[in-house]
Protein backbone atom coordinates (compact mmCIF):
# COMPACT_ATOMS: atom_id res chain seq x y z
CA UNK A 1 0.00 0.00 0.00
CA UNK A 2 1.25 3.66 -1.04
CA UNK A 3 1.32 6.62 1.23
CA UNK A 4 2.66 9.73 1.45
CA UNK A 5 4.01 10.85 4.42
CA UNK A 6 4.73 14.37 5.65
CA UNK A 7 4.91 16.41 8.67
CA UNK A 8 4.20 19.56 10.21
CA UNK A 9 5.54 20.79 13.61
CA UNK A 10 6.57 17.54 14.68
CA UNK A 11 3.01 15.82 13.41
CA UNK A 12 2.87 12.83 11.34
CA UNK A 13 0.92 13.25 8.77
CA UNK A 14 0.06 10.19 6.86
CA UNK A 15 -1.99 9.90 3.63
CA UNK A 16 -2.91 6.28 1.70
CA UNK A 17 -2.78 7.00 -1.55
CA UNK A 18 -4.83 3.89 -2.51
CA UNK A 19 -8.32 4.32 -3.60
CA UNK A 20 -9.66 0.82 -1.23
CA UNK A 21 -8.74 -0.27 1.86
CA UNK A 22 -9.43 -3.84 2.11
CA UNK A 23 -8.34 -7.17 3.12
CA UNK A 24 -5.64 -7.02 0.19
CA UNK A 25 -3.79 -4.13 1.58
CA UNK A 26 -5.10 -4.03 5.56
CA UNK A 27 -1.92 -6.16 6.45
CA UNK A 28 0.46 -3.67 4.56
CA UNK A 29 -1.39 -0.53 5.96
CA UNK A 30 -1.50 -2.56 9.46
CA UNK A 31 2.58 -2.96 9.23
CA UNK A 32 3.26 -0.07 8.28
CA UNK A 33 1.57 2.12 10.66
CA UNK A 34 2.81 0.28 12.91
CA UNK A 35 6.50 0.57 12.08
CA UNK A 36 5.89 4.33 12.44
CA UNK A 37 4.86 3.83 15.99
CA UNK A 38 8.27 1.76 16.80
CA UNK A 39 9.65 4.66 15.11
CA UNK A 40 8.73 6.82 17.74
CA UNK A 41 6.20 8.79 15.39
CA UNK A 42 3.15 8.59 17.68
CA UNK A 43 1.26 11.95 17.28
CA UNK A 44 -0.75 11.18 13.85
CA UNK A 45 -2.97 12.38 11.63
CA UNK A 46 -4.75 9.95 8.70
CA UNK A 47 -5.57 11.81 5.84
CA UNK A 48 -8.13 9.62 3.95
CA UNK A 49 -8.68 12.11 1.37
CA UNK A 50 -7.80 9.46 -1.55
CA UNK A 51 -10.06 6.58 -0.12
CA UNK A 52 -13.18 6.04 -1.59
CA UNK A 53 -14.05 2.41 -0.28
CA UNK A 54 -12.73 0.87 3.30
CA UNK A 55 -14.59 -1.89 4.26
CA UNK A 56 -14.23 -3.81 7.87
CA UNK A 57 -10.47 -5.31 7.37
CA UNK A 58 -9.80 -1.19 7.01
CA UNK A 59 -11.45 -0.52 10.28
CA UNK A 60 -9.73 -3.05 11.75
CA UNK A 61 -6.64 -1.40 10.74
CA UNK A 62 -7.08 1.97 12.25
CA UNK A 63 -8.30 0.82 15.26
CA UNK A 64 -5.69 -1.61 15.73
CA UNK A 65 -3.28 1.19 15.66
CA UNK A 66 -5.61 3.76 17.92
CA UNK A 67 -5.29 0.67 20.76
CA UNK A 68 -1.76 0.34 20.32
CA UNK A 69 -1.48 4.06 20.54
CA UNK A 70 -2.96 4.18 23.54
CA UNK A 71 -2.64 7.01 25.73
CA UNK A 72 1.09 7.12 25.13
CA UNK A 73 0.23 9.47 21.56
CA UNK A 74 -2.92 10.54 19.72
CA UNK A 75 -4.61 9.76 16.12
CA UNK A 76 -7.08 11.98 14.11
CA UNK A 77 -8.70 11.10 10.92
CA UNK A 78 -9.67 13.83 8.48
CA UNK A 79 -10.82 14.20 5.22
CA UNK A 80 -13.34 11.52 4.71
CA UNK A 81 -15.25 11.25 1.71
CA UNK A 82 -19.04 10.38 2.21
CA UNK A 83 -19.18 6.44 1.84
CA UNK A 84 -16.00 6.45 3.95
CA UNK A 85 -17.95 8.56 6.82
CA UNK A 86 -21.39 6.75 6.59
CA UNK A 87 -19.40 3.12 7.09
CA UNK A 88 -17.72 4.77 10.49
CA UNK A 89 -21.12 6.43 11.37
CA UNK A 90 -22.47 2.54 10.91
CA UNK A 91 -20.19 0.89 12.69
CA UNK A 92 -20.30 3.53 15.59
CA UNK A 93 -16.51 4.07 15.26
CA UNK A 94 -17.03 7.89 14.61
CA UNK A 95 -17.47 7.93 18.20
CA UNK A 96 -14.38 6.44 19.03
CA UNK A 97 -12.26 8.51 16.36
CA UNK A 98 -11.99 12.00 16.13
CA UNK A 99 -12.65 13.41 12.74
CA UNK A 100 -12.12 16.31 11.20
CA UNK A 101 -12.96 18.25 7.58
CA UNK A 102 -9.33 19.06 7.48
CA UNK A 103 -5.58 18.53 7.80
CA UNK A 104 -5.04 21.72 8.88
CA UNK A 105 -8.23 21.24 11.52
CA UNK A 106 -6.74 17.70 12.68
CA UNK A 107 -3.04 19.72 13.52
CA UNK A 108 -4.97 22.42 15.08
CA UNK A 109 -7.13 20.20 17.71
CA UNK A 110 -3.81 17.89 18.14
CA UNK A 111 -1.66 21.49 19.46
CA UNK A 112 -4.77 22.58 21.35
CA UNK A 113 -5.01 19.28 23.29
CA UNK B 1 -34.47 -14.59 -12.43
CA UNK B 2 -30.84 -13.88 -14.49
CA UNK B 3 -27.84 -15.10 -13.17
CA UNK B 4 -24.27 -13.52 -13.31
CA UNK B 5 -21.53 -16.19 -11.38
CA UNK B 6 -18.27 -15.44 -10.75
CA UNK B 7 -15.41 -18.09 -9.63
CA UNK B 8 -12.25 -17.01 -7.97
CA UNK B 9 -9.01 -18.14 -5.94
CA UNK B 10 -9.40 -18.09 -2.48
CA UNK B 11 -6.92 -15.21 -2.55
CA UNK B 12 -8.13 -11.25 -1.62
CA UNK B 13 -5.72 -9.97 -4.78
CA UNK B 14 -9.26 -10.77 -6.53
CA UNK B 15 -11.41 -9.20 -3.59
CA UNK B 16 -11.19 -6.13 -6.61
CA UNK B 17 -13.06 -8.14 -8.99
CA UNK B 18 -15.86 -9.50 -6.88
CA UNK B 19 -16.24 -6.36 -5.70
CA UNK B 20 -16.17 -4.32 -8.97
CA UNK B 21 -18.30 -7.00 -10.96
CA UNK B 22 -20.66 -6.58 -7.97
CA UNK B 23 -21.28 -2.69 -8.56
CA UNK B 24 -21.46 -3.86 -12.92
CA UNK B 25 -24.35 -5.76 -11.88
CA UNK B 26 -26.40 -3.70 -9.73
CA UNK B 27 -25.62 -0.54 -12.65
CA UNK B 28 -27.76 -3.03 -15.08
CA UNK B 29 -30.89 -3.37 -12.91
CA UNK B 30 -33.19 -0.56 -14.48
CA UNK B 31 -35.82 -0.87 -11.73
CA UNK B 32 -33.36 0.11 -9.12
CA UNK B 33 -34.02 4.03 -8.13
CA UNK B 34 -30.72 4.94 -6.44
CA UNK B 35 -28.61 3.04 -8.44
CA UNK B 36 -25.39 4.63 -6.52
CA UNK B 37 -26.33 3.63 -2.89
CA UNK B 38 -27.25 0.43 -3.94
CA UNK B 39 -24.39 -0.30 -5.69
CA UNK B 40 -22.19 0.89 -2.95
CA UNK B 41 -24.49 -1.02 -0.47
CA UNK B 42 -23.94 -4.49 -2.30
CA UNK B 43 -19.87 -3.86 -3.26
CA UNK B 44 -19.40 -3.47 0.22
CA UNK B 45 -21.64 -6.89 1.26
CA UNK B 46 -19.92 -8.69 -1.42
CA UNK B 47 -16.45 -7.16 -0.06
CA UNK B 48 -17.21 -8.32 3.60
CA UNK B 49 -18.91 -11.79 2.65
CA UNK B 50 -15.26 -12.53 0.43
CA UNK B 51 -13.26 -11.85 2.73
CA UNK B 52 -15.12 -13.75 5.25
CA UNK B 53 -14.81 -16.70 2.48
CA UNK B 54 -11.10 -16.26 1.93
CA UNK B 55 -9.75 -15.43 5.15
CA UNK B 56 -11.99 -17.80 7.63
CA UNK B 57 -13.19 -20.54 5.64
CA UNK B 58 -10.57 -22.63 7.20
CA UNK B 59 -9.98 -24.96 3.73
CA UNK B 60 -6.95 -27.30 3.58
CA UNK B 61 -6.71 -27.00 -0.41
CA UNK B 62 -4.60 -23.65 -0.88
CA UNK B 63 -5.66 -24.23 -4.49
CA UNK B 64 -9.34 -23.41 -3.64
CA UNK B 65 -12.01 -20.73 -5.02
CA UNK B 66 -14.97 -19.23 -3.98
CA UNK B 67 -17.95 -18.84 -5.91
CA UNK B 68 -20.09 -15.64 -6.09
CA UNK B 69 -23.90 -15.91 -7.78
CA UNK B 70 -25.61 -12.51 -8.57
CA UNK B 71 -29.12 -13.60 -8.73
CA UNK B 72 -31.45 -10.65 -10.05
CA UNK B 73 -35.20 -10.76 -9.32
CA UNK B 74 -37.89 -8.28 -10.35
CA UNK B 75 -37.86 -6.73 -6.82
CA UNK B 76 -34.56 -8.22 -5.55
CA UNK B 77 -30.99 -8.95 -6.11
CA UNK B 78 -29.89 -12.61 -4.05
CA UNK B 79 -25.83 -12.83 -3.50
CA UNK B 80 -24.55 -16.21 -2.78
CA UNK B 81 -21.31 -16.61 -1.91
CA UNK B 82 -19.99 -19.61 -1.63
CA UNK B 83 -16.74 -21.19 -0.53
CA UNK B 84 -15.48 -25.14 0.29
CA UNK B 85 -14.21 -24.43 3.64
CA UNK B 86 -14.68 -25.63 7.38
CA UNK B 87 -17.84 -23.05 7.63
CA UNK B 88 -18.86 -21.35 10.59
CA UNK B 89 -21.90 -21.08 12.54
CA UNK B 90 -23.57 -18.04 11.83
CA UNK B 91 -24.83 -17.66 15.47
CA UNK B 92 -20.99 -17.92 16.20
CA UNK B 93 -20.67 -14.26 15.24
CA UNK B 94 -21.95 -11.68 17.31
CA UNK B 95 -22.26 -7.67 16.49
CA UNK B 96 -19.09 -5.92 17.86
CA UNK B 97 -19.82 -4.71 21.07
CA UNK B 98 -18.67 -0.91 20.38
CA UNK B 99 -17.67 0.12 24.27
CA UNK B 100 -14.66 -2.39 24.06
CA UNK B 101 -13.37 -0.92 20.39
CA UNK B 102 -12.64 -4.05 18.49
CA UNK B 103 -10.55 -4.96 15.76
CA UNK B 104 -12.89 -7.70 14.34
CA UNK B 105 -16.47 -8.29 14.06
CA UNK B 106 -17.69 -5.67 11.92
CA UNK B 107 -17.47 -7.59 8.56
CA UNK B 108 -21.10 -9.72 9.85
CA UNK B 109 -22.23 -6.67 11.69
CA UNK B 110 -21.86 -4.29 8.54
CA UNK B 111 -23.76 -7.12 6.15
CA UNK B 112 -26.66 -7.51 8.46
CA UNK B 113 -26.92 -3.47 8.73
CA UNK B 114 -26.99 -3.52 4.75
CA UNK B 115 -28.80 -6.20 3.24
CA UNK B 116 -32.79 -7.36 4.17
CA UNK B 117 -31.82 -10.69 5.25
CA UNK B 118 -28.73 -12.89 5.43
CA UNK B 119 -28.58 -16.64 5.06
CA UNK B 120 -25.86 -19.10 5.90
CA UNK B 121 -26.33 -22.58 4.99
CA UNK B 122 -23.70 -26.09 4.78
CA UNK B 123 -24.38 -28.40 1.99
CA UNK B 124 -22.61 -31.21 0.02
CA UNK B 125 -21.51 -28.70 -2.40
CA UNK B 126 -19.72 -26.28 0.36
CA UNK B 127 -20.92 -23.44 2.15
CA UNK B 128 -23.25 -20.61 1.08
CA UNK B 129 -23.76 -17.21 2.75
CA UNK B 130 -26.60 -15.78 1.24
CA UNK B 131 -27.64 -11.97 1.01
CA UNK B 132 -31.41 -10.65 -0.06
CA UNK B 133 -31.28 -7.00 -1.08
CA UNK B 134 -35.30 -5.44 -2.76
CA UNK B 135 -34.78 -2.33 -4.66
CA UNK B 136 -38.52 -2.59 -5.32
CA UNK B 137 -41.36 -3.27 -2.72
CA UNK B 138 -43.35 -6.35 -3.72
CA UNK B 139 -46.81 -4.97 -3.93
CA UNK B 140 -44.99 -2.33 -6.84
CA UNK B 141 -44.01 -5.43 -8.76
CA UNK B 142 -47.29 -7.13 -8.33
CA UNK B 143 -49.32 -3.83 -9.59
CA UNK B 144 -46.74 -4.02 -12.68
CA UNK B 145 -45.30 -0.54 -12.13
CA UNK B 146 -41.60 0.07 -11.63
CA UNK B 147 -42.20 2.64 -9.30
Amino acid sequence: MKLKVTRKDGILIITPQDKRIDASVATDFKSKLIDFLENGDKVIVINLSAVDFIDSSGLGALVLILRKIGTDGRIKLCKLNESVRSIFELTRLDEVFEIHKSVEGAIESLKSD
Amino acid sequence: MEEIQLTIPRKVSYLYLATTLSKQVCQQIKECRDKKKFASDIELCVSEACTNAIKYARSVDKDDVISIYFQIYSNKIIIKVQDRGSGFNLDDLPDPDIERIPERGYGLYIIRSKVDKVQYSRTERGNFLTMIKYFMEKKKVMNGGTG
